[in-house]
């Protein structure tokens, strides 16, 4: 009767042990973590960051538009400086850290600008934080500033984190253990191996995610890491990865075209600095070919530099088509009737077929390109240095003023070393303006500056996106789990 | 021989002096500065100065160099570049992964290897020696990130057999094992190859020897003779090549770790190099010399235990 027993609660344990749940996990993959502090770091990070972080107001869906989040309500005052938050309640931080409260976004918001952290140029225009209660804080600016909802807030210079956990920690713990009142949290990180979370039990909000634990690795080839069932889905920053995608079997990719795409032509080089040069080689571009051969099939042509369905969309741009004979009419007003050598900056790593084409286009009129090859990291550190011709892009933000901003005088990231004071003046006007439509106006005309100085050519838009295996995961309604640029939010996935 | 091994340490450790100095050389030599790769684009100039100047990039090479040194002398070899993580617990931490993927990888060759050398030599000139040769010399030419990627398209992507990617959970055994199958697969298809050719070439050779005929005479077993007396001769050069093999996999393992996406010394100092994460790599590289030249002398001292020749010489 004993053996009996013991032999019924062995089978009913062993009964239990095989129905019980088996834990839910979601395998994805990243760019490489630098560091958790999300105000430091480039965009690629927000697939991880987006489960730990979150922000007062976030992006709707996919669109440009925002939803309350951390913040329940605002109230913007009369003349457009202050901006009153009040925000919800009972928001509990990981690693018991307690609530969420108005010193942690005025925290968050300050040292940004304190510490000159990379994101301080997005808060320049702001004055103070000031907490008024608890659960209320004020942004206070120094003048109005329409990119507090556009680019501030929804996005990396708006996420936010807990003032007593930064403090306790310090920076250098911090970034092993970061702490954020998201879905979940971190429970352990490899360098450059694997990042695994875990869900977060005391969230406050409604879970989009319903997932045990996600885990990040860093594959070389994350195609065949999906293919092979190992991955459920990979962002992905490339026409050639989305195309892949969508070709490979049980596999797709779903995207956003919001970065755009251009030969940057150097303005300080000694022969480019004259704008017939620069005209020269807009003229022999064949930029249809380009896009054609280089944009695989997904990426299609641009005249301007914001992209459409945004404000400042420049809808009437020039259409410029190939054309060899003003080629050699801009090259004789240059005064180089045979043509001219210049340097071109290649990235290896992305064996960019455009890199032939244009090298092929401008060798028909004389013009012959230097082409240095170099890696990725090297690539990114020679791009600014404004001694180059090269095929670049750059990601866009629903802000025309996010897009154009690169090319400020003395611009770090302006690759061709472009310098117009009225370029300048019409973006710091933009900066302050709150009026849609003017504000819209005044975007079209920097760009319309830019291109009577053929300061670059456009090819088109390229895609930020997801690969992902069918029947894994869901990206939701408009596909809303990619934010406005095509960065992916993770806690907004839905796994199948 | 405590003097000649002594003297060989020497010689090791100023080897280990000049690649050290050599590959920092190099390093600093790469286009690009860590402040720009790792910052956000908006970063402003200041931002980037105020980076740099706290990483000591500002400072002359020779300045830099000579704080470097000062600093190992005293044991801080430096800190993760943006996130100020120490170091050298990192890479050691990465040590241990490469250590179990060379050692198995490295003994898995020498068994199988070592199986169809003797199996090609039982077999000499017929139809499966010549087989064996042709394949032995394929799998020589076989380049590892080659065998990498196509093991893992037919037994993972193909056939689902195996992960990708990854080294299973902590604590599961059974998948940390499935995980290791593919990685020492395509580390050791050439090196079973080579020392297949090894062990056939070495038997070969004793196979006509005098004491062989003799012993062949007495009528003992082709078998006993090929595996008592002829496959000693082999262990000599099969010591040399299995452990300055697997000192080489210690830090050579980065394509391996790279594409199956394996923690490990090689892929964490590829990708330090990549970020110019200065420190790292420097550590990453010197771990991986000291490991060289600890699998070298190891050579020397089974070599010298094995062949009593060694001793006397």
């Amino acid at each position: 009767m004993k053996r009996f027993s013991v032999l019924v609660i062995l089978l009913v344990a062993a009964s239990v042990l095989a129905f019980a749940a088996p834990e839910k996990v979601l395998r994805a993959t990243s760019t490489w973590q630098a560091s958790f502090d999300t105000a430091s770091v480039g965009s690629g990070n927000i697939p991880v960051h987006s489960l730990i972080y979150e922000w007062l107001v976030r992006y709707k869906g996919g669109t440009a538009e925002v939803e309350p989040w951390l913040a329940k309500s605002w109230e913007v005052s009369k003349d457009g400086t202050t901006v009153t938050f009040r925000l919800q309640q009972g928001v509990q931080f990981h690693k018991g850290y307690g609530e969420f409260t108005a010193d942690d976004v005025k925290f968050s918001i300050e040292r940004i600008v304190k510490e000159k952290l990379p994101e301080a140029e997005t808060w320049k225009n702001l004055d103070r934080v000031e907490v008024v209660d608890k659960y209320t804080v004020k942004l206070i600016m120094k003048s109005p500033t329409p990119t507090i909802f556009t680019i501030a807030l929804p996005f990396q210079a708006g996420q936010i984190f807990c003032k007593k956990a930064v403090e306790e920690m310090g920076a250098s713990a911090f970034n092993k253990t970061p702490v954020g009142t998201g879905p979940f949290e971190m429970t352990s990180f490899e360098v450059g191996q694997s990042i695994t979370l875990t869900k977060f039990a005391k969230y406050w909000g409604k879970r989009t995610l319903d997932a045990d634990k996600v885990v990040f690795s860093f594959p070389s080839d994350p195609l065949t890491a999906l293919q092979a069932g190992d991955l459920d889905f990979a962002p992905v920053y490339s026409a050639l990865n989305i195309a892949d995608g969508k070709k490979a079997a049980g596999l797709d990719a779903v995207f956003r075209l919001t970065r755009f795409w251009w030969v940057s032509l150097p303005c300080t080089d000694p022969i480019l600095k004259d704008v017939n040069a620069r005209k020269a080689i807009r003229a022999a571009l064949d930029i249809d070919a380009i896009v054609k051969v280089a944009g695989f099939g997904i990426a299609p042509r641009g005249y301007a530099m914001v992209p459409p369905g945004l404000p400042g969309y420049w809808k009437d741009a020039p259409k410029y088509s190939r054309d060899l004979a003003k080629a050699k009419e801009f090259l004789k007003a240059a005064g180089y009737p045979n043509g001219f050598t210049v340097p071109f900056l290649a990235n290896s790593n992305t064996n960019d077929p455009a890199v032939e084409i244009i090298r092929q286009n401008l060798a028909e009129v004389g013009i012959k390109l230097d082409v240095n090859s170099v890696e990725d990291s090297t690539y990114w550190s020679l791009a600014p240095t404004g001694k180059y011709i090269t095929i670049i892009s750059y990601q866009t933000l629903p802000d025309a003023g996010y897009t154009l901003c690169w090319f400020v005088s003395d611009q770090f990231w302006n690759t061709m070393k472009w310098s117009n004071k009225q370029f300048d003046d019409l973006y710091n006007k933009g900066q302050m303006t709150m009026d849609k439509n003017e504000r819209a106006q005044i975007h079209i005309k920097m760009q319309q500056l830019m291109d009577d100085d053929c300061a670059m050519a456009y090819v088109g838009y390229l895609p930020n996106g997801v690969i992902y295996r069918k029947g894994a995961v869901d990206f939701g309604p408009n596909n809303e789990a990619l934010l406005v640029n095509g960065v992916v939010d993770t806690s907004r996935i839905r796994m199948k | 021989m405590l003097k000649y091994f002594g003297k060989r340490l020497l010689v090791l450790l100023s080897v280990l002096v000049g690649v050290v100095l050599f590959v920092s050389t190099l390093t600093y030599l790469i286009p690009g500065d860590p402040a720009t790769i790792i910052l956000s684009q908006r970063a402003t100039p200041e931002v980037r100065q105020k980076l740099i100047h706290e990483l000591g990039l500002d400072l002359p090479p020779l300045v830099r160099f000579g704080q470097y040194w000062w600093k190992i002398f005293h044991g801080d070899f430096g800190y993760y570049m943006l996130s100020g993580r120490p170091v050298l617990p990192e890479v050691l931490s990465a040590v241990p992964y490469t250590f179990i993927l060379a050692t198995v990888g490295i003994f898995f060759s020498l068994f199988i290897g070592m199986v169809l050398g003797i199996l090609s030599i039982y077999y000499k000139d017929t139809l499966f020696d010549h087989i064996l040769d042709v394949l032995s010399a394929t799998a020589l030419s076989v380049v590892q990130y080659v065998a990498a990627l196509g093991l893992m398209l037919v037994f993972s992507v193909a056939l689902d057999w195996f992960p990708a990617i990854g080294m299973g959970d902590k604590g599961d055994i059974v998948g940390q094992i499935r995980h290791l199958v593919l990685p020492v697969l395509a580390l050791s298809i050439s090196w079973i190859g080579y020392i297949q050719r090894i062990v056939r070439q070495v038997l070969a050779e004793t196979l006509f020897s005098e004491y062989v005929k003799t012993a062949k005479s007495f009528g003992i077993p082709r078998r006993r003779i090929i595996i008592r007396h002829c496959l000693r001769n082999a262990v000599k050069p099969l010591v040399t090549v299995v452990v300055t093999g697997w000192g080489a996999l210690l830090g050579g393992s980065v394509f391996i770790e790279s594409i199956f996406a394996r923690k490990g010394l090689g892929r964490l100092i590829v990708t330090a190099l990549t970020q110019r994460d200065y420190y790292v790599a420097q550590a990453g590289i010197m771990v991986a010399v000291v490991l060289f030249i600890i699998a070298v002398m190891l050579a020397e001292i089974i070599n010298a235990v094995v062949d009593p020749r060694i001793r006397l010489e």
